[in-house]
């Protein structure tokens, strides 16, 4: 009988663990779809203020993704126009019409202030990183999961996040990004005003990012995500090989 | 008389003045040699730090600028206008050759496929040209310098896009030779404005950095293409070669107080200086405390020799300085006599240890031996040059050291009671 | 006469192992100026203590020792040399000659710490002294070439030199066979009387001291007659 109890109870947090898990996963799934992780082409205005060392400045791209590529073309300010940053899974590239070839860069390296390259195209999380659920937490009278995300490879945008997401909305609003040590170096704050219609219903879209120094919390670059629409891109677009043609 | 005595006193046991004298001399070729060595490569340090690695003999940065640059570029570049105010006080020095200007960043090297993170160095291709063609890198460091590196004086003057990159940078980034057949790389880095940015550069030319830390790190980009990367028209630091034997510490005093009174701030540097090349004081350390040990272990053989052949010396002659005693000698004139004779012994070593020493070196230099010494690429020629002012201050060492031996002995011995000296049987 | 030595009340003691050797016990003994005096005793009755402080080679330990009036005593090591080169001549038993110096060399030795001495004076000086003892032709032999009657000859001329007050002899023909033992005795006999030089030696020679005007013999550290 006792033996049985034990054996219960070994079972009985098995499956609690596994419960976690699935509803970890599903949580990031659900939360990747409001920042671009869709099935579906999509199109999009990023507008980045950074204030950086009390000097501010302002960039526009125009972002095209389709599942796991991405073309970001800069658009302003106008020096910076036609060049172009291409995701194709987690290979980078940067372009520009003057170069005779493209140059392979990492997500990781800065785009400008406090934004990543890797921050400005859709969000694959769930392919990323592989989330342990640590708490739930109340945030303005809203249950949040607070999910621990850990990097399945190197060179990702970042190594470790720990991630926010509403219960309400399933949406990710907060996010702490670490260092391998586990030291968080920046924080994200996410805001969903644009609405997106997907197969006849209407989802929430990110409309703000803002990515806060964890020191300098003067120093913070806020991403602004307008006119969001579905949109077929041509696969071609998304091939290097035409972009530097 | 006392030196004629000594003299003659030399020739009295000719194997033990042979074996003495032979020790000195060998011990006097010994030191010259380490000297001549070292003087080589700090020689060889001083001319490859200033015109290779393109210092200059004074480098001049804004403020600060070798802790900020990298952070806040924008800030602690020096802009056209405060380069061209830098240039008006140049002109009034007449000791300088001519001045270049650097910009040192990091950046990416991407062939289209991958992308391998570097520290680019800039040049300018007529400055790069003027220096490499000094007449100091041909006669300290011909082999310091790639061979290849001297063609690059012909690439850079007929083409202002050619980058230079190491052997190593070559093999990373898969390039075949000769390099100016392979297509274009690209640089990417950061501009001042934090965004960035990337530029075609062709290739042909090959350099080293001569240490192995920075052989997988370090290219040369002309300065205008790396101005093109930053958005720039200026730099961040200028480059001031001097005019052969002009007096370095005075030079830099005055030009220090000019520079005072521009209106923005900046900070000079030696060649040598820690901060902008700290791979000189290593090696210069290194080599200081190597011939510090040395010099340690030849003197002091050479010195017991000498102690040990004195006490001998003195012993087989003990009733002859009680009979100079009694003749009225005084106790300096013996000192002096035996002083005299080693003297004389480590002057005759001296002779003959300068011709060898200039033998063995020339033998040494025209054999062509080449090693690798550490955290070095490629291989350096052991060359040694004879040079008189170290000759004369090894020789002044050991000429002190004899005579300090010798007077050790002789304080020693003249205690002996002057009757014990006369009656004494021996010899 | 003037005194040229004059000791009074010597004692001197050194150590011979572990055994303290009483060598001189107040000793009193003056020589008179232009004397030719003979020291005799037996071996070990302290001739060679007395010869060395006479010398300046060695301290009494008690005791006044005045050579021309100078209190030796009293005298610094650097004093007591000048004091040897300028009043005294040493001649040896073994004649003590610098081996690798020619004769010349060997007489002039003396000279050269002389600083008020010219090099003509001191060549003439030698020379002269080398006439005086017969060594003329001999100037450039070194002493190996010579033989033992012609070296203690060198040995006198290196003495005589410095035209000192007082010669010191200590066994001067010990060492050489009787023929030319006597040369050397006609010799000093010679300078004694032709330059009226002062002559004070030790010696166990029996032809020696038939000829010496006085004898002074010593035992127990004591002058025992005279």
């Amino acid at each position: 009988m006792k033996k049985l109890m034990v054996f219960a109870v070994l079972f009985l947090s098995i499956t609690s663990f596994a419960a976690d898990a699935d509803l970890a996963d599903a949580l990031l799934k659900a939360s990747d779809r409001g920042r671009g992780g869709l099935e579906e082409g999509l199109e999009w205005t990023a507008n980045i203020e950074t204030t950086e060392n009390g000097d501010t400045s302002s960039r526009e791209f125009l972002i095209k993704a389709k599942k796991h590529d991405a073309f970001v073309e800069a658009l302003k300010p106008a020096k910076n126009k036609g060049e172009v940053y291409l995701f194709n899974d987690r290979q980078m590239w940067f372009y520009k019409p003057s170069l005779k070839k493209p140059v392979s860069i990492s997500a990781r390296q800065k785009l400008t202030g406090q934004a990543a390259n890797g921050d400005i195209a859709s969000t694959h999380y769930a392919r990323d990183y592989t989330p342990t659920l640590e708490k739930t937490e109340d945030i303005n009278g809203v249950k949040h999961y607070v999910l621990f995300l850990k990097a399945k490879t190197k060179n990702l945008t970042y190594d470790q996040i720990r991630y926010w997401i509403s219960d309400k909305t399933k949406l990710a609003t907060k996010a702490e990004f670490l260092t391998l040590q586990g030291k968080a170096f920046k924080m994200g704050y996410l805001e969903y005003n644009n609405v997106l219609s997907v197969g006849g219903k209407n989802i929430a879209f990110v409309s703000k990012l803002t990515i806060v120094d964890a020191k300098f919390n003067q120093n913070k670059s806020i991403i602004k995500y307008t006119k969001p629409q579905l949109e077929e891109h041509p696969n071609a677009i998304f091939n290097i090989n035409n972009v530097t043609r | 008389m006392i030196l004629k005595l000594a003299y003659l006193n030399l020739f009295r046991n000719k194997r033990r003045a042979l074996s003495t004298g032979l020790a000195i001399c060998i011990g006097f070729v010994g030191l010259n040699l380490l000297g001549a060595y070292i003087y080589r490569v700090k020689k060889a340090l001083d001319t490859t730090s200033v015109y290779s690695a393109l210092h200059g003999h004074v480098k001049i940065f804004k403020q600060d600028s070798l802790v900020q640059f990298a952070l806040k570029p924008k800030k602690f570049i020096f802009q056209k206008n405060e380069i061209d105010q830098i240039e008006q006080i140049f002109s009034e020095f007449p000791e300088i050759e001519y001045t270049g200007k650097n910009i040192n960043r990091a950046g990416l090297l991407s062939n289209g496929k991958i992308s391998h993170p570097i520290l680019f160095y800039s040049f300018e291709p007529t400055i790069y040209a003027r220096s490499l063609t000094q007449p100091d890198i041909t006669n300290w460091a011909k082999d310091w310098v790639l061979p290849s590196q001297f063609k690059n004086v012909e690439i850079f003057k007929n083409n202002n896009d050619v980058m230079s990159v190491t052997p190593k940078i070559a093999d990373i980034m898969s390039l075949k030779y000769p390099l100016n057949e392979n297509e274009s790389l690209q640089l990417a880095g950061r501009s001042l404005d934090g965004d960035l940015n990337a530029v075609n550069l062709e290739l042909g030319a090959e350099h080293t950095t001569g240490l192995q830390f920075l052989e997988d790190t370090l290219v040369l980009v002309p300065l205008a293409k790396v101005q093109e990367l930053l958005g720039t028209d200026g730099a961040e630091s200028i480059s001031v070669y001097l005019k052969p034997n002009t007096p370095l510490a005075e030079f830099k005093k005055s030009l220090d107080q000019k520079l005072d009174g521009l209106a923005f701030k900046v900070d000079s540097y030696n060649y040598y200086d820690e901060k902008i090349n700290a791979v000189y004081l290593g090696t210069i350390g290194f080599l200081v405390v190597m011939g510090a040990f040395f010099v340690f272990l030849i003197g002091t053989a050479v010195s017991l020799t000498i102690v040990n052949s004195l006490t001998m010396g003195i012993i087989e002659r003990t009733r002859e300085i009680g009979t100079l005693y009694a003749v009225g000698f005084k106790k300096r004139e013996v000192i002096k006599l035996f002083i005299y004779e080693n003297i004389i012994l480590c002057g005759l070593a001296i002779l003959v240890g300068v011709v060898l020493s200039f033998l063995f070196a020339s033998l040494v230099n025209s054999l062509d031996i080449r090693f690798t010494p550490p955290s070095v690429t490629g291989k350096i020629q052991f060359r040694l040059v004879w040079n008189f002012t170290i000759a004369l201050t090894v020789a002044a060492f050991t000429l002190t050291l004899t005579l300090i031996s010798s007077f050790i002995v002789m304080k020693n011995k003249s205690k002996i009671k002057l009757i014990d000296l006369l009656n004494d049987s021996g010899a | 006469m003037q005194n040229v030595v004059d000791i009074k009340n010597v004692f001197k003691s050194y150590q011979l192992g572990s055994t303290e050797v009483h060598a001189l016990r107040g000793l009193s003994l003056q020589i008179k100026k232009g004397e030719f005096a003979a020291l005799i005793g037996a071996s070990g009755s302290g001739k060679t203590t007395l010869l060395n402080l006479v010398g300046c080679l060695d301290n009494a330990d008690r005791g006044d020792i005045l050579i021309e009036n100078v209190h030796v005593q009293d005298l610094s090591e650097d004093e007591k040399s000048d004091l040897r080169n300028q009043k005294i001549g040493f001649i040896f038993q073994s004649f003590n000659l610098i081996p690798v110096l020619n004769v010349y060399e060997n007489v002039e030795i003396p000279l050269t710490i002389r600083t008020e001495v010219s090099a003509e004076e001191r060549k003439a000086k030698v020379l002269s002294a080398l006439k005086d003892v017969g060594l003329e032709e001999f100037v450039h032999h070194r002493p190996d070439q010579l033989s033992g009657g012609q070296r203690q000859r060198v040995a006198i001329a290196r003495a005589l030199v410095t035209e000192p007050s007082l010669i010191l002899a200590d066994e001067p023909t010990a060492n050489l066979d009787s023929k030319t033992a006597h040369h050397i005795i006609d010799l000093m006999l010679e300078l004694n009387k032709k330059r009226h030089m002062t002559f004070f030696f030790c010696t166990h020679d029996e032809k020696l001291m038939s000829r010496v005007e006085r004898i002074v013999k010593i035992k127990d550290g004591v002058i025992e007659q005279e």
